[in-house]
């Protein structure tokens, strides 16, 4: 059953963006029903995975897999013996269709699965040109992000990870604002250039582990290449190897200085694109840090953790400078996504267990606070054309159910205790002042991030909410059936998240109690090892 | 010279099949009914390949000739791909010469087949320029425009150049070697028949500061230099462009794959002759290395600033033959260096150039497939704006253009990305296993530029997509009836799409393909004919073995009879 649920979160929306996609132009309007259809089923089935987790591990320990499934997908080699089927496979390379989920990706499945849906529904009034195949794009993005999550095959990972390049630069392409051509090609080539460097690192890696290990089979296993002798692979690779994974993965996170196309890209893509942009897509390069760059060169890991501690500060600050002086809100939340990005990885190279977790529950809850801004963002656009922070304000009296959702998201992205931004932020800042690796000052100069992330959206949510009403001519439009406040949908789509963000607010260990364990021996015994090897290195040598 | 059994007659049947409905073609060209001509070529070629698939003999050799898994191969390849072209060149040559047109189009593949397995110098220079000969006149009848003439005049003049220097290091080639023929050749015993240039060329190579070696490297250097105008690699470049953009498309996707192949099967044949890929101390890596080099980044850079798809495709291919000499200069062997009998297509740079060729082709002619099926106010669709908003007028096409960018580009899970998987896996593979002249970081330095070359094409591959997806246009072009060329193009997508899904099936057969290189007798070859189901070796080839090798130099006389005592390249360096 879990096998045929994690399967489906797969290839279910591949399926049927195929079938929305062939829809007979009269019946266009069937495309967003079919389309949400799905979505609901992978909500259902996510929420069928996530209690399957605790049991797995009860059961099996930190590294079990819920609804694995193994299987060759590209066997090319020698068999040995008469008949193919029962042989095993000799000099040759596979790639296998290797799925499951542990504590690690679970909590980005379940973030995924939540947010599809919320994103197909907000685009029922959104999208009105080319309908089916705006689904089907999103239909095919959502299978690759479960894909991404799911792999436990570094090739199947990196398949995954470029596929939900193409829907999503066609979602921006041809459904997003004005300048929407340069924004998509400028994601793609930014991206792309990133990651076929991390191709060749992948490449590398895997063959060094063929020959490391004596084996004349090729494969990209993740826990065989999280398990290469650390004597074996020297340092100086594992460093070139950190920079290639830094190259695709830095990129999608955002790090600053590799940001540039992001607040273009966001604010060009329509409010689904943004949503899953901003929830799930960048996760990948964090994922994609957490999952190979840690256990797989912890020695480069370590080599490179100062300089990547350097580069999340940096981008902490700046983040939110440049949110400070935006008048366009949607832009304005595109640079917190930066800053607050900055922070996961700050987490995660202070290489401490409380770190860690906090990065990976700093994924969610961005996940989860900064997708719904943008729906919010996204519905007020609908009705005023205009996301100006100028021409825009005291909407609050206008339309109070919307304040209420507004200010919560923004009271949970600048991390307000009792909200679930405030437990990762504090968990990330803890492991930066306690590290061996970066110190204090890593921690104090990350914290002022905390203050101008107040400042800037209180700022905002200051001009746009509160004082006299200001509202553009000939607005709210409402011709697409929307009211003046938000309708029944519209509170439908951000009622889930507003309860999980007071949720995992109260009881974050909802996460943390399974992911702990998972994190402490997936990732941070490999970088224990390394750090052990390096001193005992380094105390041998004098 | 050493008297070798005649090839049976049976072993080249597809190839005479071949030449008699090139004939046939010829004749009944102009005859009244329009699809008798391409109906001919269309069942001879179908009748080619069913006799290849299913009879029973494959192995063979004798007149220069050597029928083994490479030349199986080749002769699967092209004569599937032959198949596609027929269906998209159906009606494009003009009604009073379609006869020649097409008679052309299956010398040419007859030619390529050859090509393939041609174990003769002599043999090989005919067979390539079977296959040139008829592509310069195909340019020039593909259509009526002055144009086209200018391109095929360029084509012929470069071609014979080209020609000129093929034929001129071949005559070095024959002279260091003692014979014309490339291989030994052994029975199913492994009883040596007779023996080849290889150990000459490869010993000559291997002493420098001799006449030998000078010769020996001024023939290799010779002959592949003028096969880099085959394959369409810098510094014989400069033609592609101009002929691309002058010959209509379907005979633009004839020139992506045909001369190309026949081309890296030459080139990989003649690397062969000096055991650069086993011991590999010789210029010719550096040359590759160069030639590599420079055709990635020029062809891309020149790509980038086209907005004629044509052009654009044209110097694309330029980049591709890059990324494929990237493969031969791997070769494959490069495997032994994790496991000693090779890791399959992940360390074989040669199979996996085959298996790219055969993607690049396919990508390459459905993507002028499209093209030729389009026309813009009744001119032919050429330039991105006649392309934009092609997915409103008619999206299949639309589609089938976008996937065959997203394969050139290689973004997985293309077909394109599997083949870039493997000829940068086997580079980089073979990095372990070059010597200590810094040949391994030149590998490696190899593979990130090529790595980013796939990021600077990507660029103009999105231009291409964006203009047929994102941009609207108030007339789009409109696809012009034609049965056939719609098959053709259907089936161009349809097989990318089997590759991009399952790549075993192919990347098995050129593994299997790559085992000529690898010797007749030794592990790797033998695990990788039990692969092949059928394959034996023929009974008349039986016979007594030659006892020494014929030598040109007495001092070497007495190692070249060791040496071919054990027959054939079986020995490689451990490491």
């Amino acid at each position: 059953m879990d096998v045929l649920a994690l399967n489906l979160l797969i290839f279910l929306p591949l399926v049927a963006a195929v079938l929305v996609w062939t829809l007979p132009e009269r019946r266009e309007s069937l495309a967003p029903k079919l389309a949400l259809a799905v979505g609901c089923v992978v909500l259902f089935a996510g929420a069928w995975l996530w209690p399957r987790l605790p049991a797995a591990m009860g059961d099996r320990g930190a590294g079990a897999l819920v609804g694995e499934l193994k299987a060759d997908w590209i066997a090319v080699g020698n068999r040995d013996g008469t008949s193919e089927a029962a042989t095993t496979l000799t000099n040759g390379f596979v790639l296998r269709f290797h799925v499951g989920l542990d504590a690690i990706s679970m909590p980005l499945i379940a973030l995924t699965a939540l947010l599809v849906p919320l994103s197909i529904w907000c685009s029922f009034t959104a999208i009105r040109k080319r309908q089916r195949e705006y689904y089907a794009w999103l239909l095919a993005l959502t299978t690759g992000m479960f894909g991404v999550f799911a792999a436990r095959d570094l090739l199947l990972f990196y398949v995954f990870f470029e596929f939900t390049l193409v829907p999503l630069y066609f979602l921006i392409g041809v459904w997003g604002g004005p300048e929407r051509r340069y924004a998509a090609n400028k994601f793609f080539l930014f991206t792309f250039t990133g990651s076929v460097l991390t191709f060749a690192g992948i490449l590398y890696l895997a063959l060094r582990a063929a020959q490391i290990d004596h084996c004349s089979v090729i494969d990209f296993d993740l826990l065989r290449l999280s398990a290469l002798s650390l004597k074996q692979l020297t340092t100086a690779e594992q460093s070139l190897l950190f920079l290639a994974f830094f190259a695709g993965f830095a990129i999608k996170v955002p790090l600053f200085p590799l940001h540039t196309w992001l607040p273009l890209a966001h604010t060009e893509a329509p409010t689904a694109g943004s949503v899953l942009l901003a929830g799930v897509l960048l996760k990948l390069g964090t994922y994609g840090f957490l999952r190979f760059s840690l256990p797989m060169v912890p020695a480069g890991t370590l080599e490179w953790a100062r300089v990547m501690g350097g580069l999340a500060v940096a981008g902490i600050i700046y983040g939110a400078l440049c949110c400070w002086v935006q008048r366009d809100v949607k832009k304005l939340v595109a640079y917190s996504s930066v800053s607050h990005l900055a922070f996961c990885m700050l987490g995660m190279f202070s290489l401490v267990p409380v770190g860690l977790s906090g990065s990976v529950l700093y994924m969610v809850n961005h996940g989860l606070s900064t997708g719904a801004l943008f729906l919010v963002v996204g519905m007020l656009y609908e009705r005023y054309h205009t996301r100006d922070l100028d021409a825009l304000g005291g909407l609050a009296r206008q339309m109070p159910i919307l304040a209420f959702f507004f200010v919560l998201f923004v009271l949970s992205s600048i991390g307000l205790p009792g909200l679930n931004g405030f437990v990762s932020e504090f968990a990330v800042l803890l492991a930066a002042f306690n590290s061996e690796v970066l110190g204090r000052w890593y921690g104090a100069l990350g914290a002022t991030g905390i203050l101008l992330g107040a400042v800037y959206m209180l700022y905002a949510t200051g001009k746009l909410l509160f004082g006299p009403v200001k509202e553009p001519a000939g607005t709210p439009d409402l011709s697409a059936g929307l009211k003046r406040d938000l309708t029944l949908r519209e509170i439908a789509i951000l009622t889930p998240i507003a309860i999980l963000v007071v949720v995992l607010g109260i009881a974050p260990r909802l996460v943390t109690d399974t992911l702990d364990p998972a994190l402490q021996t997936q990732v941070l015994a490999r970088v224990q090892e390394a750090s052990a090897l390096a001193a005992a290195v380094a105390g041998g040598a004098p | 010279m050493i008297p070798t059994p005649p090839i049976p007659f049976c072993a080249v049947l597809p190839e005479l099949i071949l030449l008699a409905a090139g004939c046939a073609v010829l004749l009944l060209g102009h005859s009244a009914r329009r699809n008798v001509g391409p109906g001919v070529t269309l069942v001879s070629l179908a009748a080619a390949l069913a006799l290849v698939i299913f009879s029973p003999e494959r192995a063979a050799a004798g007149n220069g000739l050597l029928y083994g898994p490479l030349a199986q191969f080749v002769r699967i390849s092209g004569l599937e791909l032959g198949i596609l072209l027929t269906l998209v060149n159906w009606s494009q040559a003009r009604v009073g010469e379609r006869g020649e047109f097409l008679a052309l189009l299956l010398f040419s593949l007859c030619g390529l087949l050859l090509v393939g397995a041609a174990n003769n110098l002599l043999i090989l220079f005919l067979a390539l320029e079977l296959v040139s000969i008829p592509t310069y006149i195909l340019v020039v009848l593909s259509r009526g425009s002055p144009r086209a003439l200018e391109a095929g005049t360029k084509y012929f003049f470069l071609g014979a150049l080209s020609a000129a220097l093929i034929a001129y290091g071949f005559s070095f080639l024959y002279g260091v070697g003692g014979t014309a023929q490339l291989a030994s050749s052994y029975n199913a015993d492994g009883v040596l028949l007779s023996v080849g240039m290889v150990d000459k060329i490869t010993s000559a190579l291997a002493s420098p500061h001799t006449l030998r070696f000078g010769l020996a490297t001024l023939g290799i250097v010779l002959a592949i230099g003028g096969l880099l105008f085959k394959i369409a690699a810098v510094p014989l470049h400069f033609y592609v462009a101009d002929v691309y953009q002058g010959a209509a498309s379907p005979v633009a996707g004839l020139l992506g794959f045909v001369p190309k192949l026949a081309g890296f099967v030459a080139i990989c044949k003649l690397v062969m002759l000096t055991g650069h890929w086993d011991s590999g101390e010789n210029a010719v890596f550096w040359l590759l290395w160069f030639v590599a080099v420079f055709s990635m980044c020029v062809g891309n850079l020149l790509a980038l600033r086209q907005s004629n798809i044509k052009r654009l495709l044209g110097y694309s291919g330029i980049a591709h033959a890059g990324y494929m000499l990237v493969g031969v200069l791997a070769g494959p062997l490069a495997g032994k260096a994790v496991a000693t009998e090779g890791v399959g297509i992940f360390g074989n740079g040669v199979a996996a150039v085959l298996y790219y060729m055969v993607i690049y082709g396919l990508a390459n002619l459905g993507a002028f497939a499209v093209l030729a099926l389009l026309r813009v106010r009744d001119e032919p669709c050429e330039t991105l704006r006649d392309v934009a908003g092609l997915v409103r007028r008619t999206p299949g096409l639309a589609l089938l253009l976008v996937l065959a960018m997203f394969t050139l580009m290689g973004l997985p899970p293309t077909p394109g990305f599997w083949g870039k998987l493997s000829l940068f896996g086997s580079a980089l593979t073979g990095a372990g296993l070059a010597s200590s002249d810094g040949r391994d970081t030149a590998m490696i330095a190899l593979v990130i530029i090529g790595v980013l070359n796939s990021a600077l094409a990507a660029a103009y591959y999105l231009r291409v997509i964006a203009a047929v997806l994102l941009h609207e246009n108030e007339h789009p072009a409109r696809a012009v009836p034609g049965e056939a060329q719609q098959i053709g193009a259907l089936l161009c997508g349809f097989l990318l799409l089997i590759f991009a899904l399952f790549p075993n099936m192919l990347m098995q057969h050129a593994t299997v393909a790559t085992s000529d290189f690898i010797g007749r007798v030794g592990t790797a070859h033998q695990s990788a004919l039990s692969a092949a189901p059928g394959w034996s070796a023929p009974p008349e080839l039986a016979g007594n073995a030659h006892p020494t090798a014929p030598s040109l130099h007495s001092a070497d006389a007495d190692r070249h009879t060791t040496e071919s005592a054990v027959p054939g390249r079986s020995e490689y360096p451990p490491h």
